[in-house]
């Protein structure tokens, strides 16, 4: 999705675990060479910033930075296209 | 012999070079009386020309006061300075122009500012400088 719209900035916050697991889980999913900027967070800080309790959970942002819509589960690809033909 | 007409020319003529060495002496009188008082007035013309200098430096005075008028008029000038640094100020307004440009900037998401690991260096990094411009897709995931 994030190869298809270079517009869209694709943000994968990871938390729990460990380091290790987030590597193999990066280098599993071949995520290091996509468009997807990954990170991942040893304290949950940034969870706890956002209120995450349950993940996967996806927060779609348009380019104003405005919050569009937040929810938990697999990405809602329709949703996020519309946002971007918005 | 003489006829009463010219015996009273005779007597008017004899009056009139009376009456002018009276005179004469008089002038005389007055002359050397004038010569005592020009003598005095000499005395006192340098006291009336003192006063008479004493005036001629009011006038110098009034010349000193003079250039300080001219002082004044610089300072104008100076004024006029402030008026070349007014001119920068309208260099401030491109300044206005940048605004336009930080509005730009604030458009970039605000993310909490954490540290996180990036996976693609595995340098630590605070989250805020993964924001890019555009819209965001944030994405929370876990290895397991």
């Amino acid at each position: 999705m994030a190869q298809d719209n270079p517009d869209l900035h694709v943000l994968g916050l990871g938390a729990q675990d460990t380091l290790e697991f987030a590597n193999e889980f990066v280098a599993s999913g071949d995520l290091a060479n996509s468009a997807i900027t990954m990170v991942w967070d040893p304290n949950f800080a940034s969870w706890r910033d956002y209120g995450i309790r349950s993940q996967p959970y996806w927060i779609l942002y348009d380019d104003q930075g405005t919050e569009i819509t937040s929810r938990p589960g697999a990405i809602d690809l329709g949703a996020v296209q519309a946002v971007l033909d918005a | 012999m003489r006829s009463p007409t010219r015996r009273a020319a005779t007597a008017a003529f004899a009056l009139a070079l009376a009456a002018t060495s009276c005179a004469g002496a008089s002038s005389a009188d007055t002359t050397s009386t004038a010569t005592i008082g020009s003598a005095e007035t000499e005395v006192a013309a340098p006291a009336t020309t003192a006063p008479v200098n004493e005036t001629v430096p009011a006038p110098d005075d009034s010349a000193s006061t003079a250039p300080s008028t001219p002082e004044t008029t610089t300072e104008p000038e100076t004024t006029t300075e402030p008026e070349t640094a007014t001119e920068p100020e309208t260099t401030t307004e491109p300044e206005t122009t940048t605004e336009p440009e930080t509005a730009t900037t604030a458009a970039i998401l605000q993310l909490p500012s954490v540290d996180v690991v990036s996976l693609a260096t595995g340098e630590m990094a605070d989250l805020n400088s993964f924001s890019r411009p555009g819209a965001t897709l944030v994405w929370f995931w876990a290895p397991h």
